[in-house]
């Protein structure tokens, strides 16, 4: 488990730095050629993007426990906003040392993400910030416990109730950080990581939501961690000219 | 934009945070977890005086691991959560002054009970309590016998004293059994 995270990480930072060092590269003719010529006049595009969570499909690959899917899209408000969802299904089975638990359910989660990169002539790419509010409606089924007795006197009692909680819900909100970056025409390929933060959930009677569907796994004090990588396709709807820059900059 | 960078790379450090101390799996010393029937020893003659035991073992009747305490005036028997009884052999070691060769005198100690199973936390898991069945003057709860038919044990049925205050058993603070001898 731990060995995927370093190589999420991983992934993410070569990914990040590799974007940096091809934008690096890029903006390198600014101040030699385009600064001296024309104005160019820039058009942003305006359209829908639609994808979807490629991580995910790959740990139900090698993870029998885990079957899920996250679809993505976004849709552009104005020259830095985006309007921005996702919508997902989990099924998990958490197999703890003493508990051992399935959850099941689905998640939409819906916000803004905010383009702080400024792209060079007509490139696309994303460097932002995003904000989210998640609802996820799911069940708990609790397969077995063990009973934690400090006296060893006694075998560990194992209880197996198969215990199903339904009709269970949450409530959090996200703060996302993220890339995404056109790797062809139209089709990006984005990286977000984000920090969860439960505001409510109803938990089942004589358990708890030890996992959420789209807010992961819970930690103490209402925290949780995520992330996606996505591919997407973006399909333009409309063009706008962008304000004229007064001032090139270098 | 700079400010951005450094935000996404807080973010990120933060989350690998999150992950790499996943491990809060181990269940804090001090969390109330699942207790033992706590049982006091005082003297027969003087019932406010703490009877110190030299030696005890006890193990449950059937089963061969043997448990002991040392110079102590408690006793705190485990109860089995996958059970509603549990008979255990409390075999008081005893060496009287001017001897050297220890006797050993054994109660059978029956006790029933029923039990609740409450969830706790993820790293603890769930815990057991239970109740004290109310003993009755024929089925007396809990009840001490003798292992050897027709004589009395090292301390008798009348010696029990249930804490009815204390029959439901949700922790150790406080002693649920006296037992005078």
């Amino acid at each position: 488990m731990r060995k995927n995270h370093i190589l999420t990480s991983t992934f993410s930072l070569v990914l990040l730095a590799s974007f940096f060092y091809g934008t690096a590269q890029e903006k390198k003719p600014v101040s030699d050629t385009v600064a001296v010529a024309i104005t160019p006049v820039k058009t942003d595009r305006y359209g829908i993007r639609i994808g979807a969570d490629i991580s995910r499909p790959a740990r139900a690959f090698y993870d029998k426990d885990f079957k899920g899917i996250e679809l993505v899209a976004d849709y552009r408000l104005s020259k830095k906003i985006y309007a921005a969802a996702e919508v997902g299904t989990v099924d998990l089975r958490t197999e703890d040392d003493l508990l051992d638990f399935t959850t099941k359910g689905s998640y939409i989660k819906l916000g803004f993400d905010y383009n702080a990169y400024e792209n060079w002539l007509d490139m696309e790419n994303m460097i932002y910030t995003g904000i989210r509010y998640g609802f996820s409606s799911f069940s708990q089924n609790l397969n077995s416990y063990t009973i934690y007795d400090p006296d060893n006197y006694f075998d560990d009692v194992v209880v197996s109730p198969n215990k199903k909680f339904s009709g269970l819900s949450a409530h959090w909100v996200e703060v996302i950080g993220g890339i995404k970056a056109e790797l062809f025409d139209n089709l990006f390929m984005g990286f977000s990581v984000r920090l969860n933060i439960l505001l409510t959930d109803k938990k089942p009677e004589n358990f708890d939501n030890l996992y959420i569907p789209g807010f992961n796994r819970t930690y103490d004090g209402n925290f949780g961690v995520g992330f996606n990588y996505t591919l997407s396709y973006f399909i333009p709807l409309y063009k706008k000219h962008n304000e004229i820059p007064k001032e090139v900059k270098k | 934009m700079k400010r951005l960078v450094a935000s996404i790379a807080l973010l990120l450090i933060i989350t690998s945070y999150l992950l790499s101390c996943e491990k809060d799996d181990l269940c804090a010393d001090g969390t109330p977890t699942t207790p033992g029937l706590v049982i006091n020893f005082y003297k027969k003659n003087s019932s406010d005086v703490a009877n110190t035991i030299q030696k005890l073992y006890f193990h449950e009747v059937g089963s061969e691991k043997r448990d002991s305490i040392i110079n102590s005036a408690q006793l705190i028997l485990p109860l089995r959560s996958d059970a509603e009884i549990v008979k255990f052999a409390l075999e008081n070691v005893t060496t009287p002054t001017g001897s050297t060769t220890p006797t050993i005198s054994t109660a059978i100690f029956e006790i029933k009970y029923t039990h609740t199973q409450t969830y706790i936390s993820r790293a603890c898991g769930y815990k057991s309590t239970f109740i004290l069945t109310p003993g009755t003057l024929e089925l007396p709860n809990p009840g001490v016998t003798s292992d050897v038919p027709d004589t009395d044990p090292w301390f008798l049925q009348s010696d029990i004293n249930v804490i009815t205050s204390n029959i439901e058993i949700q922790d150790e603070k406080k002693p649920h059994i006296n037992i005078y001898f």
